[in-house]
Order: C-alpha cells, then sequence, then structure tokens
C-alpha cells in the first residue's frame, strides 16, 4: 500500500477520539437523512394510497374537456356508460378493475332548511374494486350502501348535524330526538338545465379529515343520481384501479391509446394537483432538511481536517525537509477526510437502514382525529441510498480540500518552527 | 531527472570539490515594520567528505543558515551554490528534488513521524521519489543502515517506544538511506544527555569517514569543537575569523 495513503490512515486511528467523533457527526446525520425520507416515503405512500383507495382511484376516464370546465357544467361531459366501454378499459393491461360515477352539485332540504351538497354517485356493486375503501369512516349505527340500494344516501356528519338526519335509531349527539328525521330531499339540474327532485334515506353519516366533506358530502347510488339529472344508462367518469401504482404512467398510455382523442385518462395527481402540490413540497422540505444535514457534517469534517493540520504542522515540515512534493501532502490529507468520509457514510448508511427497517416493523402511528388510524411503515429504495451515500462522501471529500492545500502550502521553514 | 544525473555526476567528481559556496549570503526576517537581520554577509565554503562544526551561540544564524543551505528557505541576497549549481532560481517542486537527493537533514527534536516505524521513517524519503527503487532492494538498504546506525532490534518499533539516542540515530539512517552529498545536523544531540551525545557524535564521524559524507554540524556546544576537524565560528550573522 501507498505509503502516504498508510499515514492518512493510521493517523486516522491514532487520533482515535477526534476520529470517533467525525464518524459519528456523518453517522447520525446519514442515519437521520435515510429514516426522515424514510418516514416521508411512508407518508407519501399513504397519501397516495389514501387519495386513491378512499376516493379518486388511480386513473379516471372523462369526456374529453371535463377538467377543464369542472367550473362550467360538468355534466354536459356525461357519455355512455355501457358493458362495452367497462369491458375496453378493463382489458387494459395494468388495469385491476373500473366504477362509473357521476360528480355533481345540488340542493339538498329537510322540508325546512336547505344546504349545497356535493353529490357522489357510485356504482355500489364495483365501486369496491375500484376505491376499496370509498365507503370511507362512517359512525356508529350507520351503515354502509348495499348494492340492493335503490334510494339510500351516506351524508357527512356535519351536513346530517345542520339538517337534523340520522339513521334510524341514531341519536345525533346534540340534537332533540323527536325532531330528528330520516329522509332528505335532493333537487338538481340535467345538462339541459331542467330542474328534478328526488327523496332520499339516510342509512349513514360519514366522517372525513376535510371538514368540507363532514359539511357537504353525500354518496349516494348511481341510479338515483341518474333519474335526478335526467342522465340514464350515462355517467361523468369511470375511475380505475391498477396492479402497480409505480406503473401509473405507462397504464395511463396504454388506456389513452386505447379510448382515443374522445375521452381523456387522468392520474390522481392531474385531478387533485392540491395533494400532489403538498407532497411535492414535503419532498422539497426533506431535500432542504438533508442538504443542512449534510452541511453540517461537512463542517464538522473540515474542522477535523483543520486541526490535524495545525497538530501535524512539524510533522509536514519534516516532510518537506526530505523533499516530500506538495501535491504529495495535499494527498494524505485529503486522503485522510476521504476515508473517514467513506467509512462513516458506510456506518451510517448501514445505521440508518437499520433504524428504518426498526421504524417499518414497528410503524409510526398517524395522529388523526379519526377513529381508523393507520401505521406508517418507512422505507428507503436503493437509489436514494446510493444517492445519500454518495453526499456523504462527496462532502467529506469537499471538507478535506480546503484544510488539504492549506497543508500543502506551508512553508518548510515555518512548519519545522511549529512547535 | 536532471538531478539524479547531478548527483551521479557529483560522484564521479574528486574529493577537493567545494559542495558549498557561500558569498556575501544575507538574510533579512520581516517582522511586520521591524526586520532582523539574521545572517549579515556570510562567506564561507565546505569541501566534500569535510566534517565542519558551525560553532555559534543562540541567536547567531545558525539554523538560518543550515536552512537555507538545506533548500528549505532561499536567502535575501548573496550568492550560495550547491554542488556548484545555483539553486536559488529552482521553484518548489525542484528544491524538494534537490533535498530529496542531495540533503539529508538531521534536527535537534528528532522528527521523526510518529505513525510509522523505525523501517518505514528511514526509507519514507526514498518511498516518495516519483521513480522508486525495488522494495526489497530498498528493505535491503535500510536493514543495512540500520545494522551501522546500531537500530537491528528496534526496526519494527515507532517513535515514540525509543529513547533519545534511539530516535536520533533513526533520523541519521533516514538521512543516510538516499546516499546524500551532504548531511545539516542542527544541534542534533541538544536534547540528549552527556553520553548519548557522544555517541551519536562518534557516529556521525564515523560515518563520515566511511562514507565520505559530508557532514555540516551546527552547535553552540563547544565541546563538540575538538571533535571537529574544522570549526566555523558564527556570531550575530557574521562568521568570526579564528
Ligand atoms: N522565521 C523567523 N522570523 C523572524 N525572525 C527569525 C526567524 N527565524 C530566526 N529569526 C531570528 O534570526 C536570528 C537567528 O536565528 P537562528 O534561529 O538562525 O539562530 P540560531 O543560531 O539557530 O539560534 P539557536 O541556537 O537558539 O537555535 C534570531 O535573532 C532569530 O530571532
Ligand atoms: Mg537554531
Amino acid at each position: 500500500m501507498n505509503i502516504l495513503f498508510q499515514i492518512a490512515v493510521r493517523n486516522v486511528f491514532r487520533n482515535r477520539r477526534r476520529s470517533l467523533f467525525t464518524l459519528s457527526a456523518i453517522l447520525v446525520g446519514l442515519t437521520v437523512v435515510l429514516a426522515i425520507a424514510g418516514v416521508s416515503n411512508a407518508f407519501y405512500r399513504y397519501s397516495i394510497e389514501n387519495a386513491v383507495n378512499v376516493k379518486l382511484g388511480a386513473l379516471q376516464v372523462h369526456k374529453r374537456g371535463y377538467l377543464n370546465n369542472l367550473s362550467l357544467n360538468p355534466l354536459t361531459f356525461n357519455f355512455e356508460y355501457s358493458p362495452e366501454i367497462l369491458k375496453k378499459v378493463e382489458s387494459v393491461k395494468g388495469v385491476k378493475a373500473a366504477s362509473g360515477r357521476i360528480v355533481f352539485r345540488g340542493l339538498v332540504s329537510n322540508g325546512r332548511n336547505q344546504a349545497l351538497f356535493f353529490g357522489n354517485a357510485v356504482d355500489v356493486s364495483r365501486e369496491d374494486n375500484v376505491c376499496p375503501r370509498w365507503r370511507g369512516t362512517l359512525t356508529d349505527g350507520s351503515r354502509p350502501l348495499n348494492p340492493e340500494d335503490r334510494g339510500q344516501a351516506l351524508v357527512g356528519q356535519e351536513l346530517a348535524r345542520s339538517l337534523n338526519v340520522a339513521p334510524k335509531g341514531l341519536q345525533l349527539p346534540d340534537a332533540k330526538p323527536e325532531t330528528a328525521g330520516e329522509f332528505l330531499n335532493l333537487s338538481g339540474a340535467s345538462p339541459q338545465g331542467r330542474q328534478n327532485a328526488v327523496d332520499v334515506q339516510v342509512v349513514g353519516l360519514s366522517r372525513s379529515l376535510l371538514a368540507i366533506e363532514e359539511k357537504r358530502s353525500l354518496t349516494l347510488p348511481l341510479t338515483v343520481a341518474q333519474s335526478l339529472l335526467g342522465l340514464e344508462g350515462r355517467v361523468t367518469e369511470i375511475a380505475l384501479s391498477i396492479e402497480d401504482l409505480d406503473s401509473i404512467s405507462a397504464v395511463q398510455r396504454r388506456l389513452q391509446a386505447a379510448l382515443g382523442d374522445e375521452f381523456e385518462v387522468s392520474t390522481w395527481s392531474d385531478v387533485q394537483p392540491f395533494l400532489r402540490d403538498v407532497l411535492f413540497r414535503q419532498r422539497v422540505m426533506i431535500g432542504i432538511i438533508s442538504l443542512i444535514l449534510f452541511v453540517l457534517v461537512l463542517f464538522v469534517i473540515a474542522n477535523t481536517m483543520t486541526m490535524a493540520v495545525f497538530e501535524r504542522t512539524r510533522e509536514i515540515g519534516t516532510m518537506l525537509s526530505v523533499g516530500i512534493k506538495r501535491r504529495q501532502i495535499q494527498s494524505i490529507f485529503l486522503a485522510e477526510a476521504v476515508f473517514i468520509g467513506v467509512v462513516g457514510a458506510a456506518l451510517g448508511t448501514v445505521t440508518g437502514l437499520i433504524a428504518v427497517l426498526i421504524l417499518n416493523i414497528i410503524g409510526i402511528p398517524l395522529a388523526s382525529g379519526l377513529a381508523e388510524t393507520g401505521l406508517l411503515h418507512p422505507f428507503v429504495d436503493f437509489g436514494f441510498t446510493l444517492a445519500a451515500f454518495a453526499v456523504a462522501v462527496v462532502c467529506s471529500s469537499l471538507a478535506g480540500i480546503f484544510p488539504a492545500r492549506r497543508a500543502s502550502h506551508l512553508n518548510p521553514v515555518d512548519a519545522l518552527r511549529a512547535s | 531527472m536532471a538531478d539524479q544525473s547531478a548527483v551521479s555526476a557529483g560522484k564521479a567528481r574528486v574529493g577537493s570539490q567545494n559542495i558549498i559556496q557561500i558569498a556575501d549570503l544575507k538574510k533579512i526576517y520581516q517582522l511586520g515594520k521591524t526586520s532582523v537581520e539574521a545572517l549579515r554577509g556570510v562567506n564561507f565554503s565546505v569541501a566534500e567528505g569535510e566534517f565542519t562544526v558551525v560553532l555559534g551561540p543562540s541567536g547567531s544564524g545558525k539554523t538560518t543558515l543550515l536552512n537555507i543551505i538545506g533548500c528549505l528557505d532561499r536567502a535575501t541576497s548573496g550568492q550560495y551554490l550547491l554542488d556548484g549549481e545555483d539553486v536559488s532560481n529552482r521553484d518548489f517542486n525542484d528544491l524538494a528534488e534537490v533535498r530529496n537527493f542531495k540533503i539529508g537533514f538531521i534536527f535537534q527534536n528528532f522528527n521523526l513521524i510518529p505513525v510509522l516505524n523505525v523501517i518505514e521513517n528511514i526509507e519514507f524519503p526514498c518511498l516518495v521519489r516519483d521513480k522508486r527503487e525495488e522494495r526489497a532492494k530498498l528493505r535491503e538498504r535500510v536493514r543495512a543502515v540500520c545494522a551501522e546506525v546500531g537500530l537491528e532490534r528496534f526496526m519494527t518499533h515507532k517513535p515514540d517506544e525509543l529513547s533519545g539516542g534511539q530516535r536520533q540515530r533513526v533520523a541519521i539512517a533516514r538521512a543516510l538511506i538516499t546516499e546524500p552529498r551532504l548531511v545539516l545536523a542542527d544541534e542534533p544531540t541538544a536534547n540528549l544527555d552527556s553520553k548519548t551525545s557522544d555517541q551519536i557524535l562518534e557516529l556521525m564521524q564515523r560515518l563520515n569517514r566511511e562514507h565520505s559524507t559530508t557532514f555540516l554540524f551546527a552547535t553552540h556546544d563547544p565541546r563538540v569543537m575538538e571533535l571537529a576537524r574544522r570549526t566555523v565560528r558564527i556570531k550575530d550573522g557574521l562568521v568570526v575569523p579564528d
């Protein structure tokens, strides 16, 4: 082995305490980076799966122009909900299941008060395969919708409270029992503007993390909405579940090709850009935190190396007196920094992965007000781990450059005079 | 490369050649606004194979002079020829080569590399060369030098496991391994007791005789003078005539 490299390595071991301190700085830094990345990944996946499994579906098919005209009259973008189109989308590779929906707005009344509602009409028999958790979180005493239901609905619990309705036998906490009703009157307009109304029986109250949903949402069977809106046999969207969320763009492309120009195929992030932005911002935050940690590590190593150069000034003078070249001195100290960096990064990667593994096995409870709380299972992918390792090594090398340059530019006489 | 040929050319020369030739050498240290004139016009020369003692009190400029002769420092003015060659215009890396091939240093505080053992410290000057000799051959030479300076039993020891006298023997061996034209010793016995000092002095004189290597030995200890064939007295940055 090269003598200069040996000097570098032996000095790392000679200054055991300082080397251990530096190593642990890299180790802790990398462990924290991997751990928070793991938690972030888990949260990311949880959020997407939540969005996809509860409400959106991985992909959605609309009549072209639907998403750009949501604020106008989305109902005009209805299309025929035929067995043929279902068969067509379900036969595309990667698609698991499909289910038609009508998303609309209307007015709901209990006979005295009126309120705006956001209606979500679903094909109850199919929705299970697309959004397995579409029923959401229901309060005690509620029952979900069944495929046999013809005039039933689930109502957000705030909306129910304000209209004083409840499923039969369920008492709202602060409502007078004798006045609580079971039926609501929904009114809506067809795409052509023809008004219509229908009565529904409230069978369940739904809860949500979003206040707006508890205040406005109303879930009902597709057939009820179709007759209310004059859209018999038609829907405004088909939601799809897919085999593998990671290959979503490929499935999207295939589906678009199969359906042609008449339709537009969107991913969950297209229809919920808000969620995408929140998740993106979270990733940026993780990136910034990682960067800060790496810069801290860089400073710790730079400090260690500066001290090493200072302490070994006379040794540098000695080496200069026997005729060592400047670049050779530089390489000794650079090798030292890189050696500490590589060892620290390797150990840090191992401890980081162990930390992520332990968190993954235990699971982190999701703090939410709902009864159904999930566990986050942190994970990191190989690419990120490798990148974190590489950045740690690069940081330590960078940290070594300046002290190494200083060492190599010492004046021999001054270096020899150092105590 | 140029230095290597210079070394071999030097070896072919006859013994009367001056290795060191110094004329009106001055060195001024600038300390802020004040300046210290450490050497004020030194004249002297050293012939090949000589064992010369530079004797002078503390602060007289011995170290300054040896640093310039050893190409660690540059004079402010005056002329210095090493082996007949003016090295004042060489750049840093060239001077490093000159030191590596032509000069051996022995210091007051030994200046060994703490993480290297005796063998490694001794072979270090040969290992940092661009063109290295065969490791086995080098080890053989290291063994021979160790035997010469009496370190056979300590070859794998680290410097901090050695006594002062033993450390200085390692330093001497390190200075000799490159077979230099000139060995510069700056108060090499100042940190040793008198018995060890005598042994080290004796060793250096023997090496001077047996290898006909030129030694320049700086000290403020007048006792050493008795051992030297030639003494150059220096005081306040000037050579004092005998
Ligand atoms: N780097 C420096 N900067 C400023 N002044 C210096 C420097 N080196 C030496 N001097 C001054 O130059 C003069 C000669 O110093 P030098 O070290 O050469 O003396 P010396 O004979 O080796 O003394 P000693 O026996 O104490 O080692 C002294 O006055 C010293 O203070
Ligand atoms: Mg001195």
